[in-house]
Protein backbone atom coordinates (compact mmCIF):
# COMPACT_ATOMS: atom_id res chain seq x y z
CA UNK A 1 0.00 0.00 0.00
CA UNK A 2 1.44 3.32 -0.53
CA UNK A 3 2.86 5.61 2.07
CA UNK A 4 1.57 9.06 2.70
CA UNK A 5 2.19 11.85 5.26
CA UNK A 6 0.25 12.70 8.17
CA UNK A 7 -1.60 15.37 6.98
CA UNK A 8 -1.40 19.02 7.57
CA UNK A 9 -4.67 19.89 8.52
CA UNK A 10 -6.53 19.15 11.90
CA UNK A 11 -7.90 15.74 11.75
CA UNK A 12 -10.06 14.29 14.92
CA UNK A 13 -8.06 10.95 14.80
CA UNK A 14 -4.82 11.26 16.36
CA UNK A 15 -2.54 8.54 16.81
CA UNK A 16 0.55 8.30 18.66
CA UNK A 17 4.12 7.10 17.60
CA UNK A 18 5.43 4.56 19.06
CA UNK A 19 9.26 5.17 18.50
CA UNK A 20 8.91 9.14 19.61
CA UNK A 21 5.14 9.37 21.25
CA UNK A 22 4.46 12.52 18.12
CA UNK A 23 0.65 13.09 18.10
CA UNK A 24 0.27 11.74 14.24
CA UNK A 25 -2.81 12.55 12.62
CA UNK A 26 -4.68 10.00 10.77
CA UNK A 27 -6.14 11.29 7.46
CA UNK A 28 -10.25 10.54 7.63
CA UNK A 29 -10.29 7.77 4.72
CA UNK A 30 -7.45 6.18 6.21
CA UNK A 31 -7.39 2.37 6.06
CA UNK A 32 -5.78 -0.24 8.11
CA UNK A 33 -3.10 -1.59 6.49
CA UNK A 34 -1.72 1.93 5.18
CA UNK A 35 1.64 3.56 5.87
CA UNK A 36 1.52 6.92 7.86
CA UNK A 37 5.39 8.93 8.28
CA UNK A 38 5.63 10.37 11.60
CA UNK A 39 6.08 13.97 11.95
CA UNK A 40 8.47 14.22 14.14
CA UNK A 41 11.03 11.32 13.93
CA UNK A 42 10.04 10.15 9.76
CA UNK A 43 9.58 6.69 10.41
CA UNK A 44 6.89 5.08 8.65
CA UNK A 45 4.27 3.69 10.88
CA UNK A 46 1.67 0.90 10.01
CA UNK A 47 -2.00 1.89 11.13
CA UNK A 48 -2.83 -1.61 12.61
CA UNK A 49 -6.47 -0.74 13.93
CA UNK A 50 -8.33 2.58 13.69
CA UNK A 51 -11.04 2.21 16.37
CA UNK A 52 -9.01 3.14 18.28
CA UNK A 53 -6.36 3.86 16.68
CA UNK A 54 -3.52 1.95 16.71
CA UNK A 55 0.10 2.29 15.16
CA UNK A 56 3.10 0.12 14.90
CA UNK A 57 6.55 0.81 13.22
CA UNK A 58 6.39 -0.76 9.85
CA UNK A 59 8.83 -3.40 8.71
CA UNK A 60 11.85 -1.97 7.06
CA UNK A 61 14.89 -3.19 5.45
CA UNK A 62 18.19 -1.29 7.03
CA UNK A 63 18.79 1.55 4.89
CA UNK A 64 22.92 2.42 3.73
CA UNK A 65 23.44 5.85 5.16
CA UNK A 66 26.79 6.02 2.55
CA UNK A 67 28.76 6.81 5.54
CA UNK B 1 3.63 50.73 10.22
CA UNK B 2 5.39 52.63 12.81
CA UNK B 3 8.04 54.89 12.14
CA UNK B 4 11.25 52.66 11.97
CA UNK B 5 13.45 52.38 15.22
CA UNK B 6 17.51 53.63 14.15
CA UNK B 7 20.25 51.74 14.22
CA UNK B 8 24.26 52.18 14.54
CA UNK B 9 26.71 49.31 14.16
CA UNK B 10 30.00 50.33 15.64
CA UNK B 11 32.75 47.54 14.74
CA UNK B 12 31.11 47.46 11.20
CA UNK B 13 33.62 46.01 9.16
CA UNK B 14 34.32 42.15 10.79
CA UNK B 15 31.91 39.70 10.32
CA UNK B 16 29.39 40.02 12.77
CA UNK B 17 29.62 43.80 11.83
CA UNK B 18 28.67 42.50 8.41
CA UNK B 19 26.23 39.75 9.35
CA UNK B 20 23.98 42.90 11.31
CA UNK B 21 23.96 45.08 8.40
CA UNK B 22 22.63 42.20 6.50
CA UNK B 23 19.73 41.44 8.55
CA UNK B 24 19.18 44.75 9.62
CA UNK B 25 18.76 46.35 6.38
CA UNK B 26 15.94 43.79 5.50
CA UNK B 27 14.22 44.07 8.70
CA UNK B 28 10.99 46.00 8.58
CA UNK B 29 11.47 47.61 11.84
CA UNK B 30 14.94 49.34 11.80
CA UNK B 31 17.21 51.72 9.85
CA UNK B 32 20.62 51.53 10.35
CA UNK B 33 21.58 55.53 10.18
CA UNK B 34 25.71 54.69 10.76
CA UNK B 35 27.90 51.99 10.89
CA UNK B 36 31.38 52.79 11.97
CA UNK B 37 34.86 51.62 11.61
CA UNK B 38 38.34 52.97 12.49
CA UNK B 39 39.88 51.69 9.86
CA UNK B 40 37.88 51.68 6.92
CA UNK B 41 36.44 55.43 7.36
CA UNK B 42 35.02 56.95 4.46
CA UNK B 43 34.82 53.44 2.51
CA UNK B 44 31.60 52.27 1.10
CA UNK B 45 30.45 48.89 3.20
CA UNK B 46 30.37 47.12 0.22
CA UNK B 47 34.16 47.66 -0.20
CA UNK B 48 34.40 45.34 3.17
CA UNK B 49 31.06 43.35 2.43
CA UNK B 50 30.62 42.71 -1.10
CA UNK B 51 27.17 41.45 -0.67
CA UNK B 52 25.77 44.25 0.39
CA UNK B 53 26.76 46.19 -2.92
CA UNK B 54 23.67 47.49 -4.14
CA UNK B 55 21.95 46.80 -1.10
CA UNK B 56 23.29 49.98 0.38
CA UNK B 57 25.51 53.32 -0.15
CA UNK B 58 26.39 53.70 3.42
CA UNK B 59 29.98 54.80 4.08
CA UNK B 60 32.03 54.17 7.42
CA UNK B 61 32.08 56.62 9.84
CA UNK B 62 34.52 57.10 12.93
CA UNK B 63 33.24 55.70 16.45
CA UNK B 64 34.21 59.23 17.48
CA UNK B 65 31.43 60.84 15.26
CA UNK B 66 28.22 58.48 16.23
CA UNK B 67 24.57 60.15 16.46
CA UNK B 68 22.24 59.45 19.14
CA UNK B 69 20.06 56.11 17.76
CA UNK B 70 17.54 53.97 19.46
CA UNK B 71 19.97 50.95 19.49
CA UNK B 72 23.47 50.39 19.21
CA UNK B 73 24.65 47.11 17.95
CA UNK B 74 28.69 46.97 19.51
CA UNK B 75 30.58 44.68 17.19
CA UNK B 76 34.25 45.32 18.52
CA UNK B 77 36.82 43.16 19.86
CA UNK B 78 37.10 41.74 23.51
CA UNK B 79 37.57 43.96 25.68
CA UNK B 80 37.02 47.59 24.06
CA UNK B 81 33.30 47.70 24.28
CA UNK B 82 33.52 48.13 28.35
CA UNK B 83 35.98 51.04 27.79
CA UNK B 84 33.95 53.48 26.14
CA UNK B 85 30.41 51.52 27.65
CA UNK B 86 29.37 54.96 29.60
CA UNK B 87 29.79 57.15 26.08
CA UNK B 88 27.47 54.24 24.37
CA UNK B 89 24.83 54.87 26.81
CA UNK B 90 24.65 58.19 26.53
CA UNK B 91 24.09 57.97 22.43
CA UNK B 92 21.34 55.32 22.34
CA UNK B 93 18.94 53.95 25.64
CA UNK B 94 19.53 50.47 24.37
CA UNK B 95 22.54 48.04 23.39
CA UNK B 96 23.57 44.85 21.93
CA UNK B 97 27.19 44.13 22.80
CA UNK B 98 27.95 41.26 20.67
CA UNK B 99 31.64 41.14 22.21
CA UNK B 100 32.25 38.83 25.49
CA UNK B 101 32.73 42.18 27.67
CA UNK B 102 29.41 41.65 29.49
CA UNK B 103 28.36 37.93 29.16
CA UNK B 104 29.69 36.65 32.47
CA UNK B 105 28.12 38.16 35.20
CA UNK B 106 30.86 37.33 37.94
CA UNK B 107 33.95 39.64 37.18
CA UNK B 108 36.46 36.78 39.12
CA UNK B 109 35.08 34.42 35.93
CA UNK B 110 35.49 37.20 33.68
CA UNK B 111 39.11 37.22 34.80
CA UNK B 112 39.59 33.64 35.43
CA UNK B 113 38.84 33.21 31.56
CA UNK B 114 39.83 36.36 29.95
CA UNK B 115 42.95 37.33 31.81
CA UNK B 116 41.67 40.79 32.32
CA UNK B 117 40.53 43.05 35.02
CA UNK B 118 37.05 44.45 34.09
CA UNK B 119 37.26 47.93 33.51
CA UNK B 120 33.64 48.45 34.01
CA UNK B 121 32.56 46.01 36.59
CA UNK B 122 29.93 48.25 37.49
CA UNK B 123 28.06 47.81 34.05
CA UNK B 124 28.41 43.62 34.61
CA UNK B 125 24.98 43.77 36.45
CA UNK B 126 23.03 45.86 33.73
CA UNK B 127 23.47 43.34 30.86
CA UNK B 128 21.05 40.64 30.41
CA UNK B 129 22.67 37.53 28.62
CA UNK B 130 21.71 37.77 25.13
CA UNK B 131 20.37 34.22 24.59
CA UNK B 132 16.59 34.76 24.32
CA UNK B 133 15.92 30.84 24.33
CA UNK B 134 16.99 31.62 28.14
CA UNK B 135 16.20 35.18 29.08
CA UNK B 136 13.48 36.21 26.48
CA UNK B 137 11.33 37.13 29.81
CA UNK B 138 13.76 39.79 31.37
CA UNK B 139 14.47 41.44 27.65
CA UNK B 140 11.40 43.59 27.34
CA UNK B 141 12.30 45.62 29.95
CA UNK B 142 16.12 45.14 29.50
CA UNK B 143 17.91 48.65 28.33
CA UNK B 144 21.56 46.45 27.51
CA UNK B 145 21.89 43.05 26.30
CA UNK B 146 24.92 41.34 26.10
CA UNK B 147 26.68 38.90 23.19
CA UNK B 148 26.39 35.33 23.06
CA UNK B 149 29.73 32.73 22.41
CA UNK B 150 29.30 30.50 19.11
CA UNK B 151 30.65 27.64 20.64
CA UNK B 152 28.71 28.44 23.76
CA UNK B 153 25.63 28.40 21.88
CA UNK B 154 25.93 25.12 20.62
CA UNK B 155 27.03 24.08 23.39
CA UNK B 156 24.12 25.25 25.49
CA UNK B 157 21.13 24.40 23.33
CA UNK B 158 22.12 20.89 23.18
CA UNK B 159 22.18 20.39 26.70
CA UNK B 160 19.44 22.81 28.05
CA UNK B 161 16.84 20.28 27.16
CA UNK B 162 18.25 17.73 29.23
CA UNK B 163 19.32 19.63 32.22
CA UNK B 164 15.74 21.08 32.29
CA UNK B 165 14.36 17.93 32.51
CA UNK B 166 16.69 16.85 35.22
CA UNK B 167 18.26 13.53 32.90
CA UNK B 168 21.43 14.01 33.32
CA UNK B 169 23.72 12.33 36.05
CA UNK B 170 25.17 14.71 37.81
CA UNK B 171 28.31 12.69 39.30
CA UNK B 172 29.57 12.70 35.65
CA UNK B 173 31.20 15.05 33.52
CA UNK B 174 29.67 16.07 30.16
CA UNK B 175 32.18 16.59 27.35
CA UNK B 176 31.31 18.95 24.67
CA UNK B 177 32.91 18.75 21.51
CA UNK B 178 32.77 21.46 19.17
CA UNK B 179 33.62 21.28 15.05
CA UNK B 180 34.10 25.09 13.97
CA UNK B 181 34.41 27.02 10.87
CA UNK B 182 37.13 29.40 9.94
CA UNK B 183 34.64 32.79 10.13
CA UNK B 184 34.83 32.25 13.74
CA UNK B 185 38.42 33.49 14.14
CA UNK B 186 36.97 37.14 12.63
CA UNK B 187 38.44 38.95 10.03
CA UNK B 188 41.83 40.04 11.06
CA UNK B 189 44.07 37.39 9.18
CA UNK B 190 46.72 35.44 11.45
CA UNK B 191 49.05 32.83 10.79
CA UNK B 192 46.68 29.77 11.74
CA UNK B 193 44.47 31.31 9.00
CA UNK B 194 46.53 31.52 5.79
CA UNK B 195 45.06 29.89 3.36
CA UNK B 196 47.90 26.75 3.33
CA UNK B 197 47.91 26.66 7.04
CA UNK B 198 44.17 26.56 7.27
CA UNK B 199 42.45 24.78 4.44
CA UNK B 200 41.61 20.88 5.00
CA UNK B 201 42.64 21.21 8.90
CA UNK B 202 40.95 19.24 11.49
CA UNK B 203 42.74 21.07 13.35
CA UNK B 204 42.19 20.37 17.85
CA UNK B 205 43.46 24.30 18.43
CA UNK B 206 41.52 24.55 21.74
CA UNK B 207 41.77 20.80 23.85
CA UNK B 208 40.87 22.31 26.93
CA UNK B 209 39.96 25.73 28.65
CA UNK B 210 38.47 27.69 25.69
CA UNK B 211 36.70 30.74 27.36
CA UNK B 212 33.33 29.91 25.97
CA UNK B 213 33.31 26.76 28.58
CA UNK B 214 32.55 30.01 31.15
CA UNK B 215 29.45 30.44 29.03
CA UNK B 216 28.15 26.90 29.60
CA UNK B 217 28.83 26.64 33.07
CA UNK B 218 27.40 29.91 34.30
CA UNK B 219 24.57 29.37 32.13
CA UNK B 220 23.35 26.01 32.66
CA UNK B 221 24.91 25.50 36.31
CA UNK B 222 27.08 22.70 34.93
CA UNK B 223 30.28 23.16 37.18
CA UNK B 224 31.80 20.02 35.96
CA UNK B 225 31.16 20.65 31.60
CA UNK B 226 34.04 20.79 29.53
CA UNK B 227 35.02 21.83 25.85
CA UNK B 228 37.19 20.91 23.33
CA UNK B 229 37.66 23.04 20.17
CA UNK B 230 38.57 21.70 16.72
CA UNK B 231 38.71 23.83 13.89
CA UNK B 232 37.35 21.53 10.34
CA UNK B 233 37.31 23.03 6.84
CA UNK B 234 34.14 25.18 7.03
CA UNK B 235 33.61 29.44 6.31
CA UNK B 236 30.97 28.81 8.35
CA UNK B 237 28.88 26.58 11.13
CA UNK B 238 29.66 25.23 14.36
CA UNK B 239 28.55 21.52 15.18
CA UNK B 240 28.33 20.85 18.81
CA UNK B 241 27.98 17.10 19.96
CA UNK B 242 27.93 16.98 24.20
CA UNK B 243 28.43 13.53 26.07
CA UNK B 244 27.24 12.90 28.98
CA UNK B 245 25.11 10.05 30.83
CA UNK B 246 21.28 9.19 31.70
CA UNK B 247 20.23 9.22 35.04
CA UNK B 248 19.48 5.31 35.71
CA UNK B 249 16.06 4.36 33.99
CA UNK B 250 16.29 7.57 31.44
CA UNK B 251 14.76 6.00 28.14
CA UNK B 252 15.28 7.10 24.50
CA UNK B 253 11.34 8.80 24.86
CA UNK B 254 12.51 10.82 27.70
CA UNK B 255 14.59 12.31 25.38
CA UNK B 256 12.09 13.34 23.15
CA UNK B 257 9.85 14.52 25.45
CA UNK B 258 12.58 16.55 27.05
CA UNK B 259 13.28 18.00 23.40
CA UNK B 260 9.96 18.66 22.17
CA UNK B 261 9.67 20.51 25.61
CA UNK B 262 11.81 22.59 24.64
CA UNK B 263 11.05 23.04 20.92
CA UNK B 264 8.09 23.60 20.98
CA UNK B 265 7.64 27.42 21.45
CA UNK B 266 10.94 28.30 20.38
CA UNK B 267 11.23 29.86 16.98
CA UNK B 268 14.54 29.09 15.83
CA UNK B 269 14.85 25.30 17.65
CA UNK B 270 13.93 22.20 14.95
CA UNK B 271 15.05 18.60 15.83
CA UNK B 272 16.43 16.55 13.57
CA UNK B 273 16.21 12.70 14.31
CA UNK B 274 15.33 11.07 11.43
CA UNK B 275 15.86 6.98 10.91
CA UNK B 276 16.17 7.31 7.26
CA UNK B 277 17.84 9.63 4.53
CA UNK B 278 20.69 11.69 4.54
CA UNK B 279 19.13 14.41 6.45
CA UNK B 280 19.31 12.45 10.04
CA UNK B 281 21.52 14.54 12.58
CA UNK B 282 22.08 18.23 12.87
CA UNK B 283 24.49 19.63 10.13
CA UNK B 284 25.40 23.35 10.21
CA UNK B 285 26.04 22.97 6.25
CA UNK B 286 22.72 23.57 5.74
CA UNK B 287 22.43 26.38 8.54
CA UNK B 288 24.32 28.93 6.57
CA UNK B 289 22.87 32.58 6.73
CA UNK B 290 20.15 31.47 8.81
CA UNK B 291 19.50 31.76 12.65
CA UNK B 292 17.98 28.09 13.14
CA UNK B 293 19.33 25.87 15.52
CA UNK B 294 18.81 21.76 14.50
CA UNK B 295 19.22 20.20 17.65
CA UNK B 296 19.24 15.68 17.88
CA UNK B 297 19.83 13.24 20.28
CA UNK B 298 20.58 9.65 21.04
CA UNK B 299 20.84 7.21 23.54
CA UNK B 300 23.14 4.39 23.87
CA UNK B 301 21.08 2.12 26.05
CA UNK B 302 23.87 -0.53 26.61
CA UNK B 303 25.53 2.49 28.51
CA UNK B 304 23.09 5.29 29.46
CA UNK B 305 26.13 7.38 27.60
CA UNK B 306 23.59 10.34 25.95
CA UNK B 307 24.98 12.35 22.22
CA UNK B 308 23.67 15.24 22.37
CA UNK B 309 23.75 18.17 19.22
CA UNK B 310 23.28 21.20 18.28
CA UNK B 311 24.74 22.74 14.46
CA UNK B 312 24.61 26.45 14.22
CA UNK B 313 26.21 29.52 11.81
CA UNK B 314 28.11 30.47 14.37
CA UNK B 315 27.95 33.97 12.81
CA UNK B 316 24.30 33.91 13.09
CA UNK B 317 23.03 32.37 16.12
CA UNK B 318 26.20 32.24 17.23
CA UNK B 319 26.27 36.15 17.18
CA UNK B 320 24.61 38.45 14.93
CA UNK B 321 21.42 36.30 14.20
CA UNK B 322 21.23 36.05 18.11
CA UNK B 323 21.65 39.64 18.90
CA UNK B 324 18.73 40.63 16.37
CA UNK B 325 16.52 38.40 17.93
CA UNK B 326 17.01 39.63 21.12
CA UNK B 327 16.58 43.09 19.97
CA UNK B 328 13.30 42.05 18.47
CA UNK B 329 12.51 40.85 21.91
CA UNK B 330 13.50 44.19 23.32
CA UNK B 331 11.70 46.19 21.65
CA UNK B 332 8.55 43.74 21.09
CA UNK B 333 9.39 43.55 17.33
CA UNK B 334 7.83 39.86 15.91
CA UNK B 335 11.03 37.67 17.09
CA UNK B 336 11.28 36.30 14.21
CA UNK B 337 11.55 39.35 12.03
CA UNK B 338 14.14 40.12 9.99
CA UNK B 339 15.51 36.29 10.74
CA UNK B 340 13.12 34.21 8.27
CA UNK B 341 15.62 33.29 6.11
CA UNK B 342 16.09 29.59 5.95
CA UNK B 343 19.10 28.46 4.13
CA UNK B 344 20.25 26.91 0.98
CA UNK B 345 20.27 23.48 -0.52
CA UNK B 346 21.88 22.24 -1.46
CA UNK B 347 24.99 24.30 -0.98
Amino acid sequence: MARRSAPQRRMEMKGLCPECEAEVAIPDDAQTGEIIICPDCGVELELTALEPVQLTLAPKEAEDWGE
Amino acid sequence: MSEKRKAGIVGASGYTGGELLRLLLGHPQVEVIQATSERHVGEYVYSMHPNLRKRTAMQFVSRQVLQPCDVLFLALPHGEAQKEIGRYAELAGKIVDLSADFRLKDPALYKKWYKLDHQAPEWIGKFVYGLPEFHRGEMPTAKYISGVGCNATAANLALAPLVRGGLIDPARPIIVDVKVGSSEGGASPNAGSHHPERSSVIRTYAPSGHRHTAEVIQELNLPDVHLTITSVDLVRGALAAAHCFAKPGVTEKDLWRAFRGFAKEEPFIRIVKEKTGVHRVPDPKILAGSNYVDVGFELDPDTGRIVAMAAIDNLMKGASGSAVQAMNVMFGFEETAGLEFSGLHPI
